[in-house]
Parts: C-alpha cells; sequence; structure tokens
C-alpha cells in the first residue's frame, strides 16, 4: 500500500496582491503565508480589509484585472498558481461563496445546473449524469434529491441551496475547495448542518478545504488548522486548539477577547487597538500590531 | 425595578394577509406576552422566520396586528394614530441593521442628526448645534465628521450616527434591530461598549432585536427565544443560558468558540475514517 | 470647464455646447440672420426653390425665402415647443406619479386609473383632437402634445416614489416623528428629480418631432411663422430634385434630437459614475 503523501497540497510563502485603482494602489494581500496538508480543513480568519477573500481569490485566478501577484512560492500540489490557477480552477479547485442563491442560476433547474457541471468535468453519458447527479445530491445529506432535482433554486431553502452549491463544487471531480464564507448567510443552527456535513465529505471524500470566515465560531466548529490574518499579513498560524486557547499574538488575543462571550455578561468587551476602522482601503497601517 | 414596565405586550397576533382563496396562513408571531421592565435590555432572538421582526415592526407601528394589545408607558400603544402616533414616535429612538441603508446618502451628519429635532419643532440655531456636538461626542465621534456623508464614514462609525440619531429627542426606549450583525467582531466590541455607557448614562430601556444568541446574551438583563412564531423563552438572561427549558436554545448555544472550550472538547475530531458527525440536530436538513 | 468636461465627459459637454449654441442662436436670430425679412416670413417669388449659393447659403424654400434665415427663426419656435412641452408634461406628471407611489392605497389608484385614461389613447391622436379643440397656435399645440406626455412622467415617478417609500432610510425618517410633506420634500423629490430629468431631456427630441407633427396637420404653428417639423413636410413634394428643401430642416432637427440624447445620456452616465466613486 503506498505511504499517504505527506507534502502539503497547497504552499503559500510571501504571497501579495496589489490592485490598482484610480485612486491608488492597493494593497489588498500584503505577506500571507499559508499551508494547507493534504485532508485538512484549515480556517483562514480575518475582519473586513484583512485580505482573505482576496487570497483566496488569487488562488482560483480571479483577481481583478490589472492586478498584481507577487510570492516566493505559490504552488498548489506542486504547480505554480500564478501560471496554472485558471486550468486548475474547476477541475481540482472548487469555490463556494457566501450566498448560495447568488451561485445558482435562478431560471435553470437543478438537475439542468449539476449536468451542466458534470458535462464539462467529466466523461458520463446521460443516464450515468443523472445517476451522479442524484448520489450527490443523496451524498449532501439531502433527504430527496429527486425532488431537488427537479427543483428551481428559489424553491429551496438557504441550507439546501448550499448543498447543492457543495454538490455542484462535487461534481467538478475537484480535490481542493475553497469556502468562503459560506455559513453566513445561514441560520445558525442551518450552518451547524452545513459545516459537519463539509466535516464528513472532507473525510469521506479526501477533500481538502479552505474555510474563509470572519467567524471564529465556524473556525472552532469546523476547522483542523487556522490562519489569522490582519491587514493583508498573516500573523498566527496553528492548530485550532492552539491558538484558540493560547494565542501566541496579540491580534489574535484580541479578537478571542473582543467576542461577546468571552467575558462575563454586562462586562466590557475588549478592544482591538488600532482596529480597521478606516473606510476607505488606504496607505498601509505601519506600525498597528 | 419598581412600577409598571416600560413596555408590556399580550398575546400578540400577527398573521400575514395570504392571497384571496390561498388558506389562512399560519400566524407570524402567535400570541406573543412578555414585559419590558424600565432600565433593563430585553434581548429578542430567533432564526429566520422565526417571527422576531415580525413582532419589531409591528411594536413600531409598521405592521398590523390581527389581535392581543401593546401598552407602551401605560397607554394603549396600538390606538394611537395619526400626530398623536407621530409625537409619541419621538419617544421611541430606532437603530438598524445597515447604517449605511438607514441614514440617508444625501444628507450630511450634521443635518441628519438635525431630522428628528426640527420633525418636532425645534428651531435650528446655536442650542440645536450644541445639541448635536453632544450627541456627537456622546457616541464616540469626532466633531470633524458633521460635515461628512453616510458613505465617507466606516461601518462602525455609521452605525454610531445612527445611534446618535435614535438619541436626539432623550427617547426612553432604544430599539435596536440587528445593530451590529453588519459590523466585524471588533467593531461590534465597541458599539456593545457604547450602547452599554449610553443606557446607564441616560437610564435607557433597549429592545435588542437579533439572531446571535451570544450577542444578546452578553447585553440583555432578560432573553425572549422565538421560534416560528412561538415565544419558546422568556426569562432572565442567567436562567435561559444557564438552564435552557428547550433544546432548541441549547442547541443554538452549544454552537462556537466558548461553548467547545468550556467543554473541553478539542476542536475536531481527529482526522480519520471513524470521525463521527455531531449529534443528530433537531430538525431535518433544512 | 475642466470640471464640467469630468463630470458629463466630452460628448456631453459638445452636446450641451451645442444646444446652448441653439439657444443664442433662437435668441439672436434677428441679428444673425442673412435675410431677415425673409426669416420672418416675408416671400421673393423670384428667387423660389434655388439651390445652395453664395447668396442663400442652404437654397430657399417655395417662395423663394432664404432657407438658412428660416432655419434660424424655426429655432425660436421649435426648440422653445420642444422644451416646453417636456417642462409642462413634468410638471403635471411628477407630482401625480409621486402622490400615487407614495402614497399607495387609493390614492395611487384613483391617480393611476386617471392615467391610464390618458394613456389609452394612441398619444398622436389625442393630441390632434386636443388641438382642434383649442384652435392652432404655439401655446395650443403646446397643451395638447403636454396632455398626452405627462402619463409617461407620471409612471416614472411613480416608480420612483415606490421605491423610495420602501428605503429604510426613509423609514427611519417616519419612525423619527417626520411629517409626510418633509419626508416627500427632504428625501423623495431630490431623488426622483434625477432620473426624470435625464429622461426629460432624452425626450426633447420627440417632442419636438410630435410637435411638427401636429403643424403638419395644420394644427400647430401656422405659417409664415417658422418652425423645423413644418419646413420638413413642406419641402416633401419637391424632394428629391429640390432637396435642400426637406434635407435642410431635418438635419437641424437631427442635430438637435441628437444632442439632447447624447446629453441625457452624458447626464445618466454621470449619476452612476458618481455612485460607483462613492462606494
Amino acid at each position: 500500500m503506498p505511504l499517504p503523501d505527506t507534502t502539503p497540497l497547497l504552499e503559500i510563502r510571501g504571497l501579495s496582491v496589489t490592485i490598482p485603482t484610480p485612486e491608488g494602489d492597493v494593497h489588498a494581500v500584503r505577506a500571507v503565508d499559508l499551508e494547507i496538508g493534504r485532508g485538512d480543513i484549515h480556517g483562514l480568519i480575518g475582519e473586513s480589509g484583512s485580505g482573505k477573500t482576496m487570497t483566496g481569490m488569487a488562488m482560483l485566478g480571479l483577481v481583478p484585472k490589472g492586478s498584481r501577484i507577487g510570492a516566493a512560492r505559490f504552488h498548489f500540489d506542486g504547480q505554480d498558481l500564478r501560471q496554472q490557477a485558471s486550468r486548475l480552477r474547476g477541475r481540482r479547485i472548487g469555490m463556494i461563496s457566501q450566498d448560495p442563491a447568488a451561485a445558482l442560476n435562478p431560471v435553470l433547474s437543478i438537475r439542468r445546473q449539476i449536468d451542466d457541471v458534470l458535462r464539462t468535468h467529466r466523461d458520463l453519458p446521460r443516464v450515468a449524469r443523472r445517476a451522479e447527479a442524484l448520489a450527490l445530491l443523496a451524498a449532501t445529506g439531502l433527504p430527496d434529491p429527486e425532488k431537488v432535482l427537479r427543483s428551481y433554486p428559489h424553491q429551496l431553502s438557504g441550507g439546501m441551496q448550499q448543498r447543492v452549491v457543495i454538490a455542484q463544487a462535487l461534481a467538478t471531480g475537484a480535490d481542493f475547495l475553497i469556502a468562503d464564507e459560506p455559513t453566513t448567510a445561514l441560520d445558525v443552527s442551518v450552518a451547524m448542518q452545513v459545516l459537519a456535513l463539509l466535516r464528513r465529505l472532507v473525510a469521506e471524500r479526501n477533500l481538502t478545504v479552505l474555510m474563509i470566515t470572519h467567524d471564529m465560531d465556524v473556525i472552532a466548529e469546523a476547522c483542523d488548522r487556522v490562519t489569522v490574518l490582519y491587514a493583508g499579513r498573516s500573523v498566527e498560524t496553528g492548530p485550532v486548539e492552539e491558538v484558540l486557547n493560547r494565542p501566541a499574538h496579540r491580534y489574535t488575543r484580541a479578537l478571542l477577547g473582543a467576542l461577546p462571550d468571552a467575558v462575563p455578561r454586562g462586562a466590557r468587551l475588549a478592544v482591538v487597538e488600532g482596529s480597521f476602522d478606516d473606510p476607505e482601503p488606504g496607505p498601509d497601517p505601519e506600525g498597528a500590531v | 425595578m419598581t412600577g409598571e414596565p416600560l413596555l408590556e405586550v399580550t398575546d400578540l397576533l400577527i398573521r400575514y394577509r395570504a392571497g384571496l382563496f390561498a388558506p389562512r396562513p399560519k400566524p407570524a408571531v402567535n400570541g406573543a406576552s412578555f414585559r419590558l421592565e424600565r432600565g433593563t435590555t430585553l434581548g429578542i432572538v430567533g432564526e429566520s422566520g422565526s417571527g422576531k421582526t415580525s413582532l419589531l415592526r409591528a411594536i413600531l407601528r409598521l405592521l398590523p396586528v390581527e389581535s392581543g394589545a401593546i401598552r407602551l408607558e401605560g397607554r394603549d400603544w396600538l390606538a394611537l394614530r395619526g400626530r398623536t402616533l407621530r409625537r409619541a414616535r419621538q419617544g421611541i429612538g430606532v437603530v438598524s441593521q445597515n447604517p449605511f441603508l438607514s441614514l440617508s446618502p444625501r444628507l450630511t451628519v450634521a443635518e441628519i442628526l438635525a431630522e428628528p429635532m426640527l420633525a418636532a419643532g425645534r428651531r435650528p440655531g446655536p442650542e440645536m448645534r450644541d445639541r448635536i456636538a453632544a450627541l456627537l461626542s456622546d457616541c464616540g465621534l469626532p466633531a470633524a465628521f458633521l460635515d461628512r456623508r453616510a458613505r465617507e464614514l466606516s461601518g462602525g462609525q455609521a452605525q454610531r450616527v445612527a445611534i446618535a440619531r435614535a438619541l436626539a429627542l432623550e427617547p426612553r426606549l432604544l430599539v435596536l434591530d440587528e445593530p451590529t450583525s453588519a459590523l466585524d467582531v471588533s467593531v461590534q466590541a465597541q458599539v456593545l461598549n457604547l450602547l452599554s455607557d449610553l443606557k446607564d448614562r441616560h437610564e435607557l430601556s433597549m429592545l435588542f432585536v437579533t439572531h446571535n444568541l451570544k450577542v444578546v446574551a452578553h447585553v440583555a438583563d432578560n432573553l425572549l427565544v422565538m421560534r416560528r412564531g412561538d415565544v419558546v423563552e422568556f426569562g432572565p438572561t442567567e436562567q435561559v443560558v444557564h438552564a435552557p427549558a428547550q433544546p432548541y436554545t441549547r442547541e443554538l448555544l452549544s454552537f462556537g468558540v466558548h461553548a467547545r472550550t468550556a467543554r473541553k472538547e478539542p476542536s475536531l475530531c481527529p482526522r480519520s475514517a471513524s470521525c463521527r458527525p455531531p449529534p443528530a440536530p433537531l430538525n431535518p436538513p433544512r | 470647464m475642466s470640471r464640467l468636461v469630468q463630470r458629463l465627459g466630452w460628448p456631453g459637454t459638445l452636446a450641451l455646447a451645442c444646444i446652448l449654441g441653439f439657444v443664442a442662436i433662437g435668441i439672436l436670430a434677428p441679428l444673425i440672420a442673412p435675410w431677415p425679412a425673409q426669416g420672418a416670413g416675408a416671400p421673393n417669388v423670384a428667387a423660389r426653390l434655388m439651390p445652395p449659393s453664395a447668396d442663400h447659403w442652404l437654397g430657399t424654400d417655395h417662395l423663394g425665402r432664404d432657407m438658412l434665415s428660416r432655419l434660424i427663426y424655426a429655432t425660436r419656435v421649435s426648440l422653445s415647443n420642444g422644451m416646453l412641452i417636456v417642462a409642462f408634461s413634468l410638471l403635471i406628471g411628477l407630482p401625480v406619479g409621486l402622490a400615487a407611489g407614495y402614497f399607495g392605497g387609493w390614492v395611487d389608484e384613483a391617480l393611476m386609473r386617471v392615467t391610464d385614461v390618458f394613456l389609452a389613447f394612441p398619444a398622436l391622436l389625442l393630441a390632434v383632437l386636443m388641438a382642434a379643440s383649442l384652435g392652432p397656435g404655439f401655446l395650443n399645440s403646446v397643451i395638447a402634445v403636454s396632455v398626452t406626455w405627462w402619463p409617461w412622467y407620471a409612471r416614472l415617478a411613480r416608480a420612483e416614489g415606490l421605491v423610495l417609500r420602501g428605503q429604510p432610510y426613509v423609514e427611519a425618517a417616519r419612525l423619527a416623528g417626520v411629517s409626510h410633506p418633509r419626508i416627500i420634500l427632504r428625501h423623495i423629490l431630490p431623488a426622483t428629480a434625477r432620473p426624470l430629468t435625464v429622461q426629460a431631456a432624452l425626450d426633447v427630441g420627440p417632442a419636438l418631432l410630435t410637435a411638427a407633427a401636429l403643424s403638419f396637420l395644420g394644427l400647430g404653428v401656422l405659417p409664415p411663422t417658422a418652425d423645423w417639423g413644418q419646413m420638413v413636410d413642406a419641402g416633401r413634394k419637391f424632394f428629391p430634385d429640390r432637396w435642400w428643401y426637406s434635407a435642410m430642416p431635418g438635419v437641424t432637427i437631427f442635430i438637435v434630437a441628437l444632442s439632447f440624447s447624447v446629453l441625457g445620456d452624458a447626464l445618466r452616465d454621470r449619476r452612476k459614475g458618481a455612485a460607483r466613486a462613492s462606494a
């Protein structure tokens, strides 16, 4: 039996993304290091302006036109993402984003949409495609896949829509999923189910997931490891256990302290000093941390 | 707190009208009853479809009520109309979720803060300018913001302006609809601290509506938990949080960082094929 | 000047300049027309239907009058006709539509049914009926066309009013105790004015043409008063031999209508641009 591959699936060192705008360059990502092992669910946590979404976009090759990506190392499974991102996108790397209703075409039935994905990425005859679609929907925990297949997106609840989006991502055959705030638009109870689903799928199908979120609770519930981003830089990385219980970096400590259930009821919440309260992405907030 | 409650809601029933031939829909709010004592904060929590938003809008008289009573400061609130209602509304300050939507995009901060006062018949002049400056500083904003427009502010700053506006006429009741849901955690902390200070300083009573149980458990003296139109919990926060009557509430509380650390559970079961998902949720996949 | 270009872009600025140029021409007509008497209507039959020449740059019409002078004098009538029609229609349509959209309920129903009545008639037919009962003349033709135009603005204004009424900041103002009139004045009206002025600018061209149609039927401006549309129609029987008779006024209408169109587009894009810059 071959030894499991222990090389990291994703290796990023010193990633920077600079976006030109009429008002000047925006340094969305300044210096991010990220290493994700195969089969991990790796969380990327940061507040607005931290660069977390743009990091994910860079991996997919979906940065705004004219943006400059710089990195000492930017590899996915040994391939350089600076060149190969568009080739890997949809084949090896899939994405789940925040608003499932926006990710699904409102005028096409679910059957059509999953079928389109299967036809593009897999070489299966029609009957096999239908069977595969049903299997994928069932794998995401939907109780009546046949009915869902016949439905249109607006007939499904938010949680069900998100499961369909996950099924679509799986249909591509991707083994690496970037989940950008997948539960933010969902109720807590539904979010818990979706996160549990992702954990189960990761274990069953040998997937690797990058979970981008601003919500520490999501990290706690669903991730193995976490990287904390602040102002475009990665400031702390480690197993979730470690980072949540023994945060090393000041910002992580402050972030955890600002959570409402971190202090006794009625006590003041810790305020993150030098927090990014600037409306425009302005010049480099040096010295903030 | 002794004395009459500031707000008393009894058997409130709210039902949305369906089409001509559709069957009578289930009520959005199914006979809710609760009290808000003076000087306290009541948190109303629920997920989407719980009825908390309908309840809030009915209290704000934006929605018709099928049956039930609301008494505000001893008056029959639902009976007020027209100008009496408009004047009585000035005793309630409202803060909504998205300040960029609830603040007029065209007006400056000074104009936004002046608007309720002008509507109440106050004359513009040095007195009003002083009052506006006081409101700003009360909410931790510099005077330089007076000439800015909402789009020139950050989310936290804009929400502070919204809070300042809500306080313009010295209301006794502050109604907050998801005031921090659109804000980063660190900014949320600042705003929650601010609300706590304002409450003490101005002896406010607050109605805090949100889907975030953690936030509301932090700020509220009493909690009202709603689910699908029904009130499933009502009581002091301590009691609801530590001894919830409903498994639903317990489930909502079990999610997240401190819930896990409190239970001393590892963040994730070890990465092996035998990883078991958490106990089956109370609702089938939705 | 550069700020103007920045806000309107080059096409918009040029269009505005063109329109202002025509307005100037209209105001200064007697001073700049080469043959002012002919422009006002005096015939010169000896020189009838002559092609463009050194004396008459754009040729002459069937009564020998200098085309260029006629066009210049017609600027006053046609331009003001078009703009007045749009202005009157806005004056009626805006309040009707706003009231309907903002207040809703039976107010909306009542006002919209009235609007529907006007919309039920084919516009030109209704204009003709109005003009026929009012009689010919400049002001009457303006009134006749405005009567058929205002419902469109009412519809537009109603849509804006509806959308704005539902805006959270309007609701917030209501909750703060602000009265209806104040809300309409401070929040609704400014927001509605913008899309409506854009639409108005784009409509001047078509308004011009509608007025011209009335003139053709003898219900609008009567000869000898000059009017572009009327001149186009008068020149039809001499087309294509004496092509200049219809072509010159036709090209003028085209230029003016195009300028208003471009200006309207520029105004609309300026709003979008401003919105984008502040996002």
